[in-house]
C-alpha cells in the first residue's frame, strides 16, 4: 500500500510517500531530511498526539482547561474526550493536578492547565 | 496627578514580559493596566498546546504559559489594575483610563510600553453580500465562547481562511461534537502553520479547500447555509463552480490587526507595511519613551517571539527612566529589499550596541533563498535558507560585529537573493 504524508517537522511541509505491507514498512522517499523518514514510519506505525481539552466545573459554567500529560495513541482520543466529558471538578485544582487517572487506559493522566481557586 | 515610572498598557503575554524586562533592568515605579478582567491575554482562551518551545523548552499550553509569567510578576510584585480601559495618551505620555472601581483615573508615565496586541478582521471587512443572521463569529470569538464560557456557537460549522485561529478551532470544534464541513481559503496556500493543518484538518478529515471563498450567506434569524466558490487565479469567482454547504456556524479566520487606536492617538508614527508603530532597535517609537512591542507593533506567529521582544521593550523603557539614551542619534533607515515585507526595527541607531534582533516577513514562497543584509556596501550577514513563506516570520539577529558598519553607513538593507542552481 502506499500513502503520502506531509512532514510536520519544518516548515518546508514535505509531502512524503511511503509504501507499506501491514505494519512493514518497504520505502519512505520524498524527504529532504532524516526527520521526515521518521515522521513517516511514527505515523504509520504508531501515531500519537496530546489532547488538550475542558472538564466542567461544579458550580460554574466556565469549563477547566486540561491536557494529557503525554501524547496518547491518536485512536483513543475520541475515547478520552467522552471520558472527559462525564467528568466534574471541585475547586480548587492547580496547574498539573491530575484530572483523570490512566485515562481509557493508556497509561497517561490528563491534568489541569489552570487554577481554579 | 499620580505619577509612575513605567506604565504597560496591556496585561497579555507583551505586556507581562515587558514588565518582568522593566523590573529585572531595576525599575521598581510600574504599573501594568488590563482591560480584562484577569490577566494573560489570548492565552487564557488558547487551551491547545504548542507554545514556550523556545522560552522554556518544553510544549506548554497558553494558560500554563501564561501562569509563568503571571506568577514572576507576582513574585516582583508589580502592580496591575485590570477591568481598566486606557481610553487617551497624550504625546507627554499622560494617560486617561476608566474602571467600574475607581472611575476616571488620569495618569501620568515617565515612559509608556505599548502592548495591546491585535484583534481580528470582522466580516465587515470582507464585503461577502447575503444576509446578516445569527451565527456568524470569528475564530477567537468563538475559542472564547467555548473556552473561557463554556458554550458551543453552533453543531454544523464551515471555517473562512485558514489562519491559524481557524484551523486550531476546527479541530476544538470536532472535539466538542460539532461537524466541521470545510475550512475555505481563499488563496490558493494557507496562511496558517503546516503543522496546524496536518494536526487540525488532516487528522480529521476536515477538508482545506484552496482557491475556494464564500460568495453567499443564508438565513434569516440564524445561518442556514453558505455558497460557496472557486476562484481564479486573480480570484475571482468561476461561475458554475458554486456549491451550497447547510450549515448553522460560520466561523472567520482571515487575519489580524494590530490595535492601534492609542498609538495614533499618541501622534505615534504607524508603518503601513506592519501597521504598528515605527521603531527603532531599542523598539522606541517616533514619541520619545513611549515603546511598544508584541503583536501591536506587528503580528507575530509565536508568543515566544512576543516575550522576547517585550522583555527587551521593558529593559530599554528602564533605561529610558534613568535617562541613558543618547539625544539626536543618527539614525539608519532599514530598507526592504526584493521580496522582504514588514520590517521591524523601521530604524538602527547609528554605532547601536549590543546585538539587534530584525524581523521580517517574506513576502511570496521562496525555495533554497539566502538573506541578505547590506550595510554600508558590505554583506554583514548571509543565511542560507531552505524555504520562506509569508506564513513564518524571519528573526535575524545582528551581532555587533555586523553592526560596526552603521557608524558611517547610510541605510541596513534586507533583501532576499534566490539561489543560482
Amino acid at each position: 500500500m502506499k500513502k503520502e504524508l506531509t512532514c510536520i517537522g519544518c516548515p518546508m511541509g514535505c509531502r512524503v510517500n511511503v509504501e507499506y505491507d501491514g505494519g512493514h514498512i518497504h520505502s519512505v522517499t520524498g524527504n529532504t531530511c532524516p526527520r521526515g523518514e521518521a515522521y513517516a514510519r511514527n505515523e504509520l506505525t504508531s501515531p500519537t498526539r496530546m489532547v488538550t481539552a475542558l472538564v466542567r466545573v461544579s458550580g460554574t459554567h466556565a469549563p477547566l482547561s486540561v491536557k494529557t500529560k503525554e501524547a496518547i495513541p491518536k485512536d483513543r482520543i475520541f475515547d478520552c474526550l467522552a471520558a472527559l466529558r462525564a467528568a466534574v471538578v471541585t475547586p480548587p485544582v492547580h496547574i498539573g493536578d491530575v484530572v483523570l487517572a490512566n485515562a481509557c487506559g493508556t497509561g497517561v493522566d490528563v491534568v489541569a492547565t489552570e487554577n481554579r481557586e | 496627578m499620580r505619577s509612575v515610572d513605567i506604565l504597560i498598557i496591556g496585561g497579555g503575554p507583551a505586556g507581562l514580559a515587558a514588565a518582568i524586562g522593566a523590573y529585572e533592568a531595576g525599575a521598581r515605579d510600574i504599573l501594568i493596566l488590563e482591560r480584562e478582567a484577569t490577566l494573560g491575554g489570548i492565552l487564557k482562551q488558547c487551551i491547545h498546546n504548542g507554545f514556550g518551545l523556545h522560552t522554556f523548552k518544553e510544549e506548554l499550553t497558553g494558560p500554563e504559559y501564561a501562569e509563568r509569567f503571571i506568577d514572576k510578576v507576582k513574585e516582583y510584585g508589580i502592580p496591575c489594575l485590570c477591568d481598566t480601559m486606557v481610553l487617551s495618551i497624550s504625546k507627554d505620555k499622560e494617560v486617561a483610563c476608566v474602571s467600574r472601581e475607581q472611575g476616571m483615573l488620569y495618569l501620568q508615565a515617565k515612559a509608556i510600553i505599548l502592548a495591546m496586541g491585535c484583534r481580528e478582521r470582522p466580516r465587515g471587512s470582507l464585503a461577502t453580500p447575503g444576509t446578516r443572521c445569527a451565527g456568524i463569529y470569528t475564530a477567537g470569538t468563538a475559542q472564547k465562547m467555548v473556552n473561557l464560557k463554556g458554550m458551543l456557537p453552533g453543531k454544523t460549522c464551515v471555517i473562512l481562511g485558514s489562519g491559524d485561529i481557524g484551523l486550531i478551532m476546527a479541530r476544538r470544534m470536532t472535539f466538542m461534537g460539532a461537524k466541521v464541513l470545510a475550512c475555505v481559503e481563499l488563496m490558493p496556500f494557507s496562511a496558517g502553520l503546516k503543522r496546524n493543518i496536518v494536526q487540525c484538518l488532516n487528522d480529521y478529515d476536515i477538508p482545506l479547500l484552496l482557491s475556494h471563498t464564500v460568495v453567499d450567506i443564508h438565513g434569516k434569524e440564524r445561518l442556514e447555509g453558505v455558497t460557496i466558490v472557486k476562484v481564479d487565479e486573480a480570484l475571482k469567482p468561476i461561475p458554475g463552480t458554486e456549491q451550497y454547504l447547510a450549515c448553522d456556524t460560520l466561523l472567520l479566520s482571515v487575519g489580524l490587526l494590530p490595535e492601534n487606536e492609542l498609538t495614533a492617538m499618541a501622534g505615534v508614527e504607524i508603518a503601513p507595511a506592519t501597521s504598528g508603530a515605527v521603531v527603532d532597535e531599542r523598539l522606541e517609537s517616533s514619541a520619545p519613551g513611549i515603546f511598544a512591542c508584541g503583536n501591536v507593533l506587528h503580528v507575530h506567529d509565536l508568543v515566544d517571539f512576543v516575550s522576547a521582544e517585550a522583555k527587551k521593550a521593558g529593559e530599554n523603557a528602564a533605561a529610558y527612566v534613568r535617562g541613558e539614551r543618547t539625544q539626536n542619534a543618527r539614525r539608519l533607515p532599514v530598507r526592504m529589499g526584493t521580496g522582504v515585507g514588514g520590517v521591524v526595527p523601521q530604524y538602527i541607531t547609528a554605532g547601536a550596541k549590543g546585538s539587534v534582533n530584525l524581523m521580517f516577513r517574506p513576502r511570496a514562497v521562496f525555495k533554497e533563498a539566502r538573506i541578505v543584509v547590506d550595510i554600508g556596501g558590505e554583506d554583514v550577514l548571509v543565511r542560507k535558507t531552505r524555504i520562506l513563506t509569508p506564513g513564518e516570520m524571519e528573526n535575524l539577529t545582528l551581532t555587533p560585529e555586523m553592526l560596526k558598519n552603521t557608524a558611517t553607513a547610510q541605510s541596513v538593507d534586507v533583501r532576499i537573493e534566490v539561489e543560482d542552481v
